[in-house]
């Protein structure tokens, strides 16, 4: 007898359809589904955080004695960089904001996918490469030795001829580039995608603690970017940033990596804080305590992150009145730190705490944090940070901070969600064993290093002579760090036990308040058969909303069952706005993601032809991949989510660009005349009248942005080539000069003509890429006006005002030179 | 102007500027600081403190008028912050704004006194 389907599950019926993802090996290459990318991203990072692990028992085995020969002097360098850059850039990082925010964000939100989802499987792939291309540089016994900030001058070529340092700059490059597409799509997914109703006074601290991270992922990551370009430059093109004998300087290295580097410790554990926030509220049944306070604190612990960087730098020589800067801003970062913990442990005081596996790791996580806070704390007294700088203190503070305050709270969220993408229940007894092994372990591991520190024991020697009073530390280190494996090890194995028999978890077996429990375990493809009603931060509690949600199925209101569909709302409110047509799985961003692979290996070869042709092949791959446009459904109101797009990545250049002409005028300041060496002061009316020149093609370009708002297309493509002769006049003549001054001195000469190049060639190439895009517009608009190509002249038309106004910056910089 | 946009203005103006207030003093101060003891100052001839005091002062003066329009935006609703917006989002932002904006004061009066008062170039 046939049976008729109910209108509801003819909805779910459509939507499994619409939403299903291709099967087998295949399908995993070309997801772009976030909960599919999330996976990839976590099974990946678990590879790395072997490897790092693997790294870490190696040195507390080799230090485990006095004398001792498990690794010589060389290995050991290898393996404490290796060791640091696995679990800072291919562990941490990608774990929360790869795996975790991937898959957890989208449904605490109440969305269907990311905002841009082959962008997202871009920027997984772009993370597996850049791994692979760092380790296979370890393979061949090239791996970097300077730790992993890697100061120079110890990682310039005269103290580093192998090609380590290369692997290192090149692999922080491109890493550096998957984790700026990742947060960039987090920050527009939470900005456009949150489910109609999710105003800003609604968005769990979940959201909040990743916006913050991927917020500073954004603005950090260029600083590294620039440092390691300096650095491949120097070591392979003869530039001096760093050569202090030709006016470079070594604290440059420092001050851009630090200026990377702090924020980035806050972007590690501000996740734990958002896994912390999810956690707490589920087993205490209880709203978290201070919810505007918290929320902002998260933000605040970032943005002042961005104030410190300096703190790293007090031993080398700056002056106190500069130092002090940095030493108010390290004091006051503590209080919104602070904030946090006692709203932690109010919410677990006023609550009714259940201390599950996922709870216990977070009462351990706030013990190791505040111990790992306080001894930071201490460092903000400069003299006393001259005194154990660079000593175990150190690296005891870092990892009560780094693996206390960031893997804890990873471990309680694996826990946590275990549930959410298994479906399963993991075994409680064994998780709590596992708790209290690694609680026991790492403190046995990490406390006797604040005493050996403060004995005089110094960080990244591969031994040590006997009698120094360090042999029984060292010992119970090492002790701590085999329980600690052991722990991890019984994690593990419990989450494959619970994954294989583990009993069904049901769709939310901890009544938690966040809304990745309203759907089932494990989530289908389209997340939510209904777009979620909001009206609380505690979404998941209102169960109102939840039974409207089951009405609304029936009635199929907010379902979007029509195609592969998506609600945008209003960035701050999150008002219904319009319906996106998502693109589903795609193959573009593995080949892109390779052809950038390769051209990288050629770059650590000195293949700088082949380079070339792999830079025309992903910009090839490029054109491929937006050759296909996004349906009608798009076209109904646009996609403003693609210029908030655009938004993130002008922020990302002017960021970078921000670094080389500060990078410009710290070399000045070193120099007691500029430009030194005889080379002659720069021209400055011509190149400054040319700058005015192209600053007035943001006319042009303006009224084509409000041409194709009115669809007077004829009018938007007139303005659109009047703007590009004059861009591609002005390119063409500045390339020229650019050449004849090459003839004149060259890049190698000193350290302002290094930056000199540098910061023009990397503004010809903005000028460069935004001649690209305008052609490749003006193609596109000679078959016709759609709402994909409005909103690419519209993001074109912002990309153009900001190189324009980058052109006036760089040549008034450069032009600057002859007043000062 | 209406009230409710003066609101909507208040509350970004409380949120927003006494951040960009504290990041322009501290980097354009601690830069200013490096440059009065650098080798190219031989010839500029910078004033270190004349420089910090304009930085305090004009940093300080845009923190307390951030901090003005917050509370202003605060007494605006009565409301709960976890009430639909605007009311509820006015609330959380200007809670959010009054509190950060006192933590930026005390920076900034931290780094501009100390950069007043501490000895100009005398190496850590």
């Amino acid at each position: 007898m046939a049976t008729v389907e109910l209108p509801a599950q003819q909805r779910i019926s459509r939507l499994e359809r619409q939403w299903r993802s291709k099967p087998g090996v295949l399908g995993w290459l070309t997801t772009t589904d976030h909960k599919r990318v999330g996976i990839l991203y976590f099974w990946t990072t678990l590879l790395f955080f072997g490897a790092g692990g693997t790294e870490a028992m190696f040195m507390r085995t080799q230090l485990v004695v006095p004398n001792n020969h498990v690794l010589g002097p060389a290995e050991y360098d290898q393996v404490f960089t290796l060791h640091g850059i696995t679990m800072i850039f291919f562990f941490i990082i990608p774990m929360t904001t790869g795996a975790f925010g991937n898959y957890l964000v989208p449904l605490m939100i109440g969305a269907r996918d990311m905002a841009f989802p082959r962008m997202n499987a871009l920027s997984y792939w772009i993370f597996l490469a850049s791994g692979l291309f760092l380790y296979i540089g370890f393979a061949s016994h090239n791996g970097p030795n300077g730790a992993w900030f890697g100061f120079t001058p110890l990682t310039t070529r005269p103290y580093d001829p192998s090609r380590g340092a290369d692997f290192y700059a090149l692999a922080l490059i491109f890493n550096g580039l998957a984790s700026t597409l990742t947060s960039a799509n987090l920050i527009v997914t939470m900005f456009k995608l949150r489910a109609p109703g999710m105003s800003f006074n609604r968005l769990p601290t979940f959201c909040y603690a990743f916006l913050a991270a991927s917020f500073g992922l954004l603005f950090a990551l260029p600083a590294l970017s620039a440092d390691c370009v300096f650095l491949f430059l120097d070591r392979n093109v003869g530039t001096h940033f760093f050569d202090v004998s030709k006016g470079g300087s070594n604290l440059l290295w420092q001050h851009l990596f630090w200026f990377f580097g702090h924020p980035e410790v806050y972007i590690l554990i501000v996740p734990a804080f958002g896994i912390a926030t999810a956690i707490i509220p589920a087993f205490t049944q209880r709203k978290i305590v201070a919810y505007p306070l918290v929320a902002i604190a998260e933000i605040l612990v970032v943005f002042i992150g961005f104030g410190v960087w300096a703190h790293h730098m007090f031993v080398t020589g700056i002056p106190t009145i500069s130092l002090v800067f940095f030493a108010a801003a390290t004091a006051m970062v503590v209080i919104p730190s602070a904030i946090q913990v006692f709203s932690w442990c109010m919410s677990l005081i006023t609550g009714m705490p259940r201390f599950k596996t996922p709870l216990l790791f977070i009462a351990g996580f706030i013990w190791m944090f505040v111990n790992g806070g306080l001894t930071g704390l201490v460092l903000v007294a400069i003299p006393f940070d001259q005194q154990v700088h660079d000593t175990y203190f150190i690296i005891a503070h870092f990892h009560y901070i780094i693996f206390g305050a960031a893997v804890f709270p990873i471990f309680g969220g694996m826990y946590y969600w275990f549930p959410k993408l298994t479906g399963k229940l993991y075994f409680e007894l064994p998780g709590q064993i596992s708790f209290w092994i690694i609680f026991a372990g790492t403190n046995l591991l990490f406390f006797p290093m604040y005493i050996v520190g403060l004995l005089g024991m110094p960080r990244q020697i591969y031994t040590y002579p006997s009698g120094m009073g360090w042999d029984w530390y060292n010992a119970a280190e090492t002790a701590g760090a085999y329980l600690t494996a052991i722990g991890i090890l019984v994690l593990f194995a419990n989450l494959v036990a619970g994954w294989l028999r583990g009993p069904a978890a049901g769709p939310d077996p901890w009544l938690a308040p966040t809304l990745e429990w309203a759907t089932t375990s494990p989530p289908p493809d389209y997340n939510f058969a209904v777009i979620p009603t909001v009206s609380s931060a505690y979404a998941n509690w209102d169960r109102d909303d939840r039974a409207l949600d089951r009405r609304k199925l029936a009635e199929g209101s907010m379902v979007l069952e029509e195609g592969h569909e998506q609600p945008l709302s209003t960035t701050v409110d999150a008002r219904f706005d319009a319906v996106l047509d998502m693109p589903h799985s795609s193959a573009w961003p593995p080949l892109l993601a390779l052809f950038l692979a390769l051209l990288f290996g050629c770059l650590v070869l000195d293949k700088f032809g082949s380079a070339g042709i792999c830079a025309v092949l992903c910009a090839l791959t490029l054109v491929a991949w937006h050759r296909q446009e996004p349906g009608s459904a798009a076209a109904r109101l646009g996609l403003p989510a693609g210029r908030w797009g655009m938004a993130m990545v002008i922020a990302s250049e002017a960021t970078i660009m921000g670094c080389f002409i500060a990078t410009f005028w710290y070399l000045r300041l070193r120099a007691a005349h500029w430009p030194p060496g005889g080379i002659p002061e720069p021209r400055v009316v011509v190149p400054l009248v040319l700058a005015g020149v192209l600053l007035a093609t943001s006319v042009p370009i303006q009224l084509a942005s409000r041409a194709v708002r009115a669809g007077r297309l004829a009018a938007t493509r007139a303005f659109l080539l009047v703007a590009l002769v004059v861009q591609a006049g002005y390119f063409a003549y500045e390339v020229h000069d650019y050449r004849d001054e090459l003839h004149a001195f060259g890049i190698a000469k000193n350290a302002y003509s290094s930056i000199y190049y540098v910061l023009l060639g990397a503004d010809h190439a903005h000028v460069f890429i935004g001649i690209v895009l305008s052609a490749w517009l003006l193609l596109k608009l000679t078959r016709g006006l759609t709402a994909y190509r409005l909103n690419a002249t519209v993001g074109i038309a912002w990309y153009w005002h900001f190189v324009n106004v980058l052109t006036v910056l760089v040549i008034g910089t450069l032009a600057a030179v002859n007043v000062t | 102007m209406t009230r409710s946009r003066a609101v909507q203005l208040f509350q970004f103006v409380g949120f927003f500027v006494a951040p960009a207030a504290w990041f322009a003093q501290h980097l354009i101060g601690q830069a200013i600081s490096q440059a009065g003891c650098s080798t190219a100052n031989a010839s500029w001839g910078v004033s270190n403190r004349a420089w910090q005091i304009v930085l305090l002062a004009v940093a300080g003066t845009l923190i307390l008028l951030s901090e003005a329009a917050a509370v202003a935006a605060f007494r605006s609703t009565g409301a709960s912050y976890e009430s639909p917006p605007p009311e509820g989002r006015i609330r959380l932002i200007a809670i959010a704004a009054m509190t950060t904006n006192l933590i930026y004061l005390v920076i900034v009066l931290l780094d501009g006194v100390a950069s007043i008062v501490d000895i100009a170039c005398r190496q850590s």
